[in-house]
């Protein structure tokens, strides 16, 4: 069964809630609940007639689809569990606190709406003749609709269809039905019929909303459960989800053609003083009555058709959204309506007004979902699960370094992903107290995300960053760390001193701005602007501001760039003498000489991996080639064609490059008895780092 | 010889937490340093500094007519100070951050002990103290030409409101630098500034269809909240609570929504 199917419809399901807040969000713009705005707007009664159409027998038939899926992957008592965390509990709790003062905004603005009116209008407002169940309305007829189905289903199966063949023509039957532009008309039939033959049925608000009294009222069961149950036996065969997926656009076509038909009959707003009578003669009740119900499952499908056809995949974003929206939409009803009832005597338009509390309203519950429901116990019962706030770095997997001691910092089998490029792969690697470990590796090798790791600014996507022992995200730890970044423009009108004496200030004990300005030899820059330096003079003061906090660990990306030779030698003089001192550095750089000079120990990277870390010495003795020179007389194409030979060039004397040297020279010696000047060096680090970065692509 | 580096027997320990004297000192020399920088920079400096006065100076004293109705001079001494206050506000934060951002600044001090909110706090209290300077020269003109007729402490109600009213033009700059390059980030500035700086009625009359929407833009609340607080009741349209209300949102909005997009993240 594609899973992917089922992003399209936590989508929907999200979709469906959150329109419930748009749809709350307009009533104070057409009637009078929670409270009459000053702006009324017919846009506004256009859009919540439209909503309010399809929205919850979309949600419902959602619901029935995942009940089904929860149900046979669970279990019944499983089912049932889970059901009375994520559906009882939440409207017990919502009843307790939701609802009282849900229902005391509603009175404060219906109040603040009739003050002054004349008290035949006021007395037209109608009172509620049972228990208000507010808009928790739909988690009660939820359990209502489980505990059926699951009666329904045991009587069915004991008692009816126990070879399970009459399911087999159900299913048959739904497969048929589903797969026509006529099982919308079908599907509306029951709930035509009840709507039709309700006299008190209020015409303009379509499926009356069941939200008053806890007795079953029969339209919403015959609605809402037709929606439930079709959910329910959809899930049975999910591939049907496929035949809405290729027709959403003929439904949305019916439903709109059809809602515009309503609309026609009705009018754009509701015509509160004959709400159950409709003009034209005795049958256009039935036809509103038939369009109306067959709209509503022409835009159930093409809206399922729709997610189905474009949020099909998986996307963080969707399924924040999707998470959220159970917690927007239980939290907003208070918040939605005190926003109306504090706006509706504004003199502002209802253009303004409108947006303004969909967006404050969003605003604040996404807010309060973000920090106080998703990482807490409320988030575990609305979610099913609790989101850590940060990734929890504690608990990462931490697999013994198989290159490294514990150092000064460290990465433990740290792996981190652009997408589906994997820029780090399990790596670990530590940085250990008083050395310099050099970090080289080709373009694209996983060097800056190390280093970003270690620096905090990047987070690991699994494994551990740490730095003095503790995550490097957090500022204490950086307090004992330089930094000299590769493409970095300081403050261009800042002067050489002003840019020292603002970086040390960020450190506990840093360096006087003489002392670094000794130190760095940049002394003669002291009072120029910045922005006037050469591109040399600027790496020299990037390395100042990265040594004036007096650090225990530096980061140098690329240092010497651009600085000539005196200059070179002068930073790696500093360079030294920070490593006397006990001091760590994390050097990257492309001049592998200048690995080769100041560090003590050299990790390769390559595809995100780390390929070898050790000595310079280690390095070089790992790598078998070796370099031959000598003064001889032999060919140059017969020596190239000689096995293990890699390389061969002439100029005062051959240069051999070879895997197996000892082979090759006592060929050479035996082709040429005359040879002189003989040389056999290891490969450089640059050689040995080639053929290492070679051999890991 | 000096110590380079920190307790070199201490390897692996952290460092102990930066006492709070040299904590609030960083605050300082990183708002000190933000200022220093961006009055150094003329492009920056001579248009937030001059082209208010000037204007206020052409609009409000030469051109400016007894004629135009009674107190209209205070108005456009309001008007004109709301433009001095959000000016240099919006782009501090917009062309500021935006360049630090392109330029791997912003990147560099996270990766260093930068304490947090730093930089943040730095880039506002600077907006506070350009656009500061830039009410102060407005505001002496008006005292010096004559034409206003409020009190002094009025004048002084209204200075100091605008002073802190630059906070929500840094708030909506500052997120605009949180999205947009070094190089775009000017013309987004100016996508906002200038149809704020007419749309809000500060100086001219508006259409009957445009004047509507006035209550859309930060500019007009910020002028009501200080012709309220003022007292000057003839130009008053708007509760004082409710502009500085919504000011306040603005700035729990735009900051947020910056600090949202400028947060650690993997």
């Amino acid at each position: 069964m594609a899973q992917e199917r089922f992003h399209a419809l936590d989508a929907t399901r999200a979709f469906a809630l959150l329109l419930g807040i748009v749809l709350h969000a307009t009533m104070s713009f057409f009637i009078f609940i929670p409270a009459q705005d000053s702006s009324q707007s017919v846009t506004l009664a256009v859009t919540f007639y439209v909503i309010h159409i399809f929205r919850m027998s979309l949600f419902f038939l959602i619901a029935g689809f995942f009940a089904h899926m929860l149900f046979h992957r669970r279990g019944a008592r499983a089912f049932l569990k889970d059901r009375a965390k994520r559906i009882l509990v939440p409207m017990a709790a919502g009843w307790v606190v939701l609802a009282p003062a849900t229902i005391a905004i509603v009175i404060w603005g219906m109040s603040r709406t009739f003050d002054g009116v004349a008290s035949e209008s006021a007395d037209a407002v109608p009172m509620p003749d049972g228990l208000p169940l507010t808009h928790l309305w739909f988690l009660y007829y939820l359990c209502i609709f489980y505990v059926l189905v699951l009666t329904v289903r045991a009587a069915f199966t004991a008692l009816v269809d126990r070879n399970g063949a009459v399911r087999k023509r159900l299913d048959a039957i739904v497969r048929t039905g589903v797969s026509s532009y006529a099982a919308p008309i079908v599907l509306a039939a029951p709930l035509c019929a009840v709507l039709y033959l309700n006299d008190g049925w209020l015409l303009w608000f379509g499926l009356p909303t069941p939200d008053i009294g806890l007795a079953p009222k029969i339209p919403a069961m015959a609605g809402f459960g037709t929606a439930f149950g079709l959910g329910w036996l959809l899930h049975r065969q999910s591939e049907l989800l496929d035949a809405l997926r290729e027709r959403w656009p003929v439904n949305l076509a019916l439903a709109l053609a059809l809602t515009v038909v309503c609309l026609l009959m009705v009018g754009p707003t509701p015509d509160m003083s004959t709400p159950t009578a409709i003009g034209g003669p005795a049958w256009s009740r039935l036809v509103y009555a038939a369009c109306y119900t067959a709209s509503i499952w022409y835009w159930v499908f093409g809206l399922i058709g729709l997610a189905m056809r474009f949020c099909g995949k998986a996307n963080p974003v969707m399924r924040y959204v999707a998470d959220s929206s159970y917690w927007l939409y239980l939290a907003h009803m208070p918040i939605v309506f005190l926003l109306q009832v504090l706006v509706m005597d504004l003199p502002w338009h209802w253009t303004i007004k409108f947006p303004l509390i969909v967006a404050t309203s969003l605003g604040v519950l996404l807010v309060s979902y973000h920090y106080f429901v998703r990482p807490t116990f409320i988030g575990g019962v609305l979610n099913g699960r609790r989101y850590p706030r940060r990734p929890d770095v504690s608990q990462a997997s931490i697999k013994p370094l198989h290159c490294d001691s514990a150092g000064i910092a460290e990465l433990r089998n740290v792996s981190k992903r652009y997408g589906t490029t994997v820029a780090l792969d399990a790596l670990t690697l530590a940085v250990r107290p008083g050395e310099l470990l050099a970090v080289l590796g080709p373009n694209g090798a996983g060097k800056s995300t190390a280093i970003g790791l270690w620096l905090g600014l990047l987070e690991p996507d699994e494994g551990t960053a740490l730095v003095m022992g503790a995550s490097p995200t957090e500022v204490q730890s950086r307090l004992d760390v330089g930094v000299m970044m590769q493409d970095v423009n300081l403050a261009s009108e800042l002067r050489t001193r002003e840019l020292i004496a603002q970086t040390a200030s960020y450190y506990a004990n840093p360096l006087s701005v003489d002392e670094v300005l000794a130190l760095t030899g940049t002394a003669p820059l002291a009072d120029k602007r910045y922005g006037r330096l050469s591109g040399g003079q600027k790496r020299q003061v990037q390395f100042a501001t990265a040594v004036c906090g007096r650090p225990r660990l530096l980061f140098l990306d690329e240092p010497t760039v651009g600085l000539d030779v005196q200059a070179r030698e002068a930073m790696w003089r500093t360079t030294r003498r920070l490593l006397d001192q006990g001091c760590s550095i994390v050097l990257t750089t492309h001049y592998l000489e200048e690995a080769e000079a100041l560090a003590d120990r050299v990790a390769v990277l390559a595809n995100g991996k780390l390929v070898i870390c050790g000595s310079v010495d280690e390095m070089r003795s790992i790598v078998t080639r070796k370099r031959i020179t000598c003064a001889c007389t032999v060919d140059i194409d017969e020596i190239r064609s000689w096995p293990g030979v890699v390389e061969a060039v002439r100029d005062e004397r051959v240069h051999v490059t070879a895997f197996d040297a000892e082979a090759v020279v006592r060929r050479l010696l035996a082709a040429d008895r005359n040879l002189s000047r003989l040389e056999v060096k290891q490969a450089t680090l640059a050689e040995a780092f080639t053929e290492l970065t070679r051999e890991a692509a | 010889m000096t110590a380079i580096i920190s307790e070199p027997d201490a390897f692996g320990k952290r460092a102990a937490p930066m006492p709070l004297r040299r904590l609030l000192r960083a605050y300082l020399a990183e708002a000190g340093y933000e200022t220093l920088s961006s009055l150094r920079t003329p492009a920056f400096a001579i248009p937030f500094l001059v082209i208010p006065v000037a204007v206020y100076l052409l609009f409000g004293v030469v051109i400016a007519s007894d004629d135009w109705g009674p107190g209209i001079a205070n108005y456009l001494f309001s008007g004109f100070s709301v433009l001095a206050a959000m000016m240099p506000a919006i782009f501090v934060g917009c062309v500021g951050l935006a360049l630090e951002r392109e330029g791997g600044l912003l990147k560099l001090k996270r990766a260093l002990p930068m304490p947090a909110g730093a930089n943040l706090i730095a880039k506002m209290l600077t907006s506070v103290i350009v656009g500061a300077m830039a009410l102060s020269l407005v505001t002496a003109v008006a005292l010096i030409a004559g034409k206003i007729t409020i009190s002094l402490p009025q004048v002084l109600t209204i200075w100091g409101v605008m002073v802190i009213g630059t906070i929500p033009f840094f708030a909506i700059g500052f997120f605009i630098g949180s999205i947009a390059s070094g190089s775009a980030a000017p013309a987004y500035g100016n996508l906002v500034f200038l149809p704020m700086m007419w749309l809000s009625g500060l100086f001219i009359p508006l259409p009957d269809f445009l004047e509507r929407w006035v209550v859309i833009w930060p500019a007009f609340h910020l002028n009501q909240l200080a012709l309220g607080l003022a007292g000057i009741t003839e130009f008053s349209f708007f509760p004082p609570s409710m502009a500085a209300g919504v000011l306040v949102g603005v700035t729990v909005l735009f900051g947020g929504l910056a600090i949202r997009r400028l947060a650690r993240a993997g």
